[in-house]
């Protein structure tokens, strides 16, 4: 073997350790049953939003991989929204008490928010609760709101950089994560493993799916979103909210008081005819994915298990 | 606006696979598995690793949606190979070819420092060369492999590998005269 032999050998070795993996469920799930189908078409959403300018999905992504990390976080939310199963819920060692972020407070979602046995939600894209939905959970004397004693961060409550929830999937396979961000405080972004610091408490939403080499992130201002109309509208079903958008795409995860069971999306065509999904919460969370295009509008509904709407959100809050 | 994905073929995409239909995820998934490496491989030398990131996942994506009609292929790794390369060289001239399309520098592989000088000097090859002596050299497929994947004669690729190898010596001998 010649020194040149040696020397490719070793620069095909490192090149060959920087592969990357594509998980191919992820290909499936967003091909077929992903954002797709969850927005009334199997493929287009992912090419509008892979062409986004401003690197997909999580907003953050830049150049390079874009594409993959766009799949990857497009998965894990779908598989959220879709109601496979139930997620497991890990609460953070720090944080014995349930914790809601702003707004409105609301108990632990895994006590009294969709039960432990009920059965996973069968479709993403239901108009309606389906018959066999689980019984609606023992409504509460009086309903959470402004005022009450459960937990809630505030701005003199905030604590240090935490994680504040974690989530499973029921294959084990995805993977979400709610992590509280002080103000000024330094972080490190999962997509790219590059610092990032604040002026202003935020929230970092992280999902992934195994096997896949970064996560995708995005940023929410807990203490903006749970000022802004839509969080007191009675009895607020909302306990905090936001959205990152591309000019065509959004992805918002939404943390919903448990009598909220499900988040449905009119979508208004330029017919003039509304497409409506509803996404299903699961143990207090709900991420909603939808397209947004010139010619289509959208509003969000809110609903508990008996199929009465609870709130609605307008599309400019929407969009962001 | 709809853009459309790049895709080896104009003509409208079949109904795809489901997910429901679990003999075709598995064995779509575990197609995809074993090939996606090398594929992503032998398109590194033309699009840089970021380029056949994006490349390979568009290409198993397309792969996906054809998966009834290219499961059963002889080769579908050459196919995916092919969906993926259309993707990625119409990617690069849509990006105005914005540096990408060589192989990674040594130090952003972390490659040893043995092999700092070696990257320019593979980029000086063709990019026939420059593929066939990565793969054969670098990575260590042999003839028959390199020669299925790409979609070439194996006389073809022994002729890029050792034509590329012949003027890699070359350019390394004056770097080192110099």
């Amino acid at each position: 073997m010649t020194d040149l032999d040696v020397r490719l050998a070793a620069y095909g070795a490192a090149v060959t350790r920087s592969h990357r993996p594509v998980d191919p469920r992820a290909i499936v799930a967003v091909e077929v049953d992903g954002v797709g189908s969850a927005a009334g078409d199997p493929r287009t959403p992912l090419r509008t939003l892979e062409r986004s300018d401003d690197g997909g999905v999580a907003g953050r992504t830049g150049t390079g991989g874009r594409r993959r990390r766009a799949l990857l976080a497009a998965a894990a939310s779908v598989a959220i929204v879709a109601g496979t199963g139930l997620w497991t819920q890990h609460q953070s060692s720090d944080h014995a008490e349930p914790v809601v972020i702003g707004g409105t407070a609301a108990s632990d979602p895994s006590e009294e928010g969709v039960p432990d046995n009920a059965p996973p939600v069968a479709s993403p894209c239901v108009a309606q609760p389906a018959d066999d939905a689980p019984e609606p959970a023992p409504a509460p004397s009086a309903p959470p709101g402004p005022g009450s004693s459960a937990p809630v961060i505030g701005p003199e409550d905030e604590g240090p950089q935490r994680v504040l929830a974690q989530y499973t999937s029921p294959d084990g396979d995805r993977h979400l994560s709610v992590t509280f961000i002080p103000a000024n405080a330094h972080a490190v972004d999962p997509t790219c493993q590059t610092p990032v610091q604040f002026d202003r408490p935020m929230l970092q939403f992280a999902w992934s799916v195994t096997g896949m080499a970064a996560p995708a992130a995005m940023y929410l201002d807990p203490h903006e979103l749970s000022s802004t109309a839509p969080f007191d509208v009675s009895p607020g079903p909302v306990a905090s909210a936001g959205s990152t958008s591309s000019p065509n795409f959004v992805v918002m995860p939404v943390h919903v008081q448990p009598q909220v069971a499900s988040v449905q999306v009119d979508v208004r065509q330029q017919d003039g005819s509304v497409l409506a999904e509803s996404f299903p919460t699961v143990r207090g969370y709900a991420a909603v994915i939808a397209r947004q295009r010139d010619d289509v509008a959208s509003d969000l509904r809110y609903y508990d298990t008996a199929g009465n709407l609870l709130g609605t959100l307008d599309r400019r809050w929407f969009i962001g | 606006m709809q853009m459309e994905t790049s895709s080896p073929s104009s003509r409208p995409d079949p109904q795809p696979a489901r997910i429901g239909d679990a003999d075709a995820t598995e064995q779509f998934c575990r197609f995809a598995q074993a090939c996606q490496q090398r594929v992503w491989l032998a398109l590194v030398p033309e699009l840089g690793i970021d380029g056949a990131d994006e490349a390979v996942a568009e290409g198993l994506a397309y792969v996906w949606r054809h998966w009834h009609r290219v499961g059963p292929m002889e080769n579908p790794a050459g196919y995916l190979f092919r969906a993926a390369q259309r993707y990625g060289r119409n990617d690069a001239v849509r990006r105005s070819r914005d540096g990408r399309g060589a192989l990674p520098e040594a130090t952003t592989v972390d490659a040893p420092e043995l092999t700092v000088d070696l990257v320019p000097a593979l980029a000086a090859l063709t990019p026939n060369q420059r593929q066939a002596v990565f793969l054969i050299k670098g990575c260590g497929w042999t003839l028959a492999e390199t020669a299925a994947l790409l979609g070439i004669s194996v006389s073809s690729v022994r002729n890029h590998v050792t034509r590329g190898l012949d003027h890699l010596r070359l350019l390394l001998e004056e770097t080192t005269d110099d």
